[in-house]
């Protein structure tokens, strides 16, 4: 009896053929000799036989296949847009030298805001002497309207011969210079 | 350096001329006006224009109400 109890427990294992040469030895043995064994043993057989031999399936809903498909695909399409980290590095260095580039520009453009140090001076004194003008602290020392007569007073107080344009719009006139 | 100055409706222009000290518009001394590159700046509040013509430089500031292209009125035909 003991070994029938032991049998039953290992019936399935059996069953499923896990057994090494000598232990299915030995069940097909006890097998042959017990009625009792013989019969549980047949049934269990069968009601496997039974379970391999039905199909079961169960209906999806309608629409599921579609369903889960498109999730697939919004879910490839979401990770395709995502940067990698790879990308975000490269696009953090292309900021990063456009940066760069933009803060030696603009060093360049506040040392040489005029091309040459000189343009950027003389515009400095230009600029001062309008403003000098314009609050009456540079006094004309020249005042004429006519352009050979400031072009002579130049003459010899700069050491260029002094060309003077004039203007197309008449309401533009000449009040005089300095030097 | 020459400063002269002009006025139109009342708002004073300023035209500021030297020698250019730079060879490379020496160089240019043979330009006529139509080959002239006009240069604009801003500086404390006020923009100008700057050029080389015939190995001078001229700086115009002016501080028109208006914004009038003072640069483009200029006439070189007399000079």
């Amino acid at each position: 009896m003991k070994e029938c109890e032991e049998i039953k427990v290992l019936m399935d294992i059996y069953l499923d053929g896990e057994f090494g040469e000598e232990d299915t030895q030995r069940i097909q043995n006890h097998l042959s000799t017990c009625s009792g064994c013989s019969e549980i043993f047949e049934k269990r057989q069968q009601f496997l036989n039974l379970l391999k031999e039905s199909e079961i399936r169960k209906e999806v809903p309608p629409g599921l296949e579609l369903s889960i498909r498109s999730k697939l695909r919004k879910t490839e399409l979401q990770q395709q847009k995502k940067p990698s980290f790879l990308k975000a590095r490269s696009i953090l260095a292309m900021v990063l030298l456009l940066a760069g580039i933009a803060g030696v520009g603009l060093y360049v453009l506040q040392k040489f805001p005029f091309g040459s140090e000189e343009d950027a001076d003389f515009l400095r004194v230009v600029t001062r002497d309008y403003k000098d003008y314009l609050r009456q602290e540079l006094p004309l020392e020249i005042q004429s309207s006519d352009r050979e007569e400031v072009i002579r007073w130049f003459k010899n107080k700069v050491n260029f011969n002094l060309i003077l344009p004039s203007f197309r719009d008449r309401n533009i006139k000449l009040l005089g210079g300095g030097d | 350096m020459a400063f002269v100055i002009y006025e139109l409706n009342g708002n004073p222009i300023s035209l500021a001329v030297t020698r250019a000290w730079r060879p490379k518009i020496e160089e240019t001394a043979g330009n006529t006006p139509e080959d002239i590159d006009f240069d604009f700046y801003h500086m404390n509040g006020y923009t100008g224009v700057y050029w080389n013509y015939r190995g001078l430089v001229y700086y115009l500031v002016s501080d028109l109400p208006e914004k009038v292209n003072i640069h483009q009125l200029l006439d070189w035909s007399a000079s």
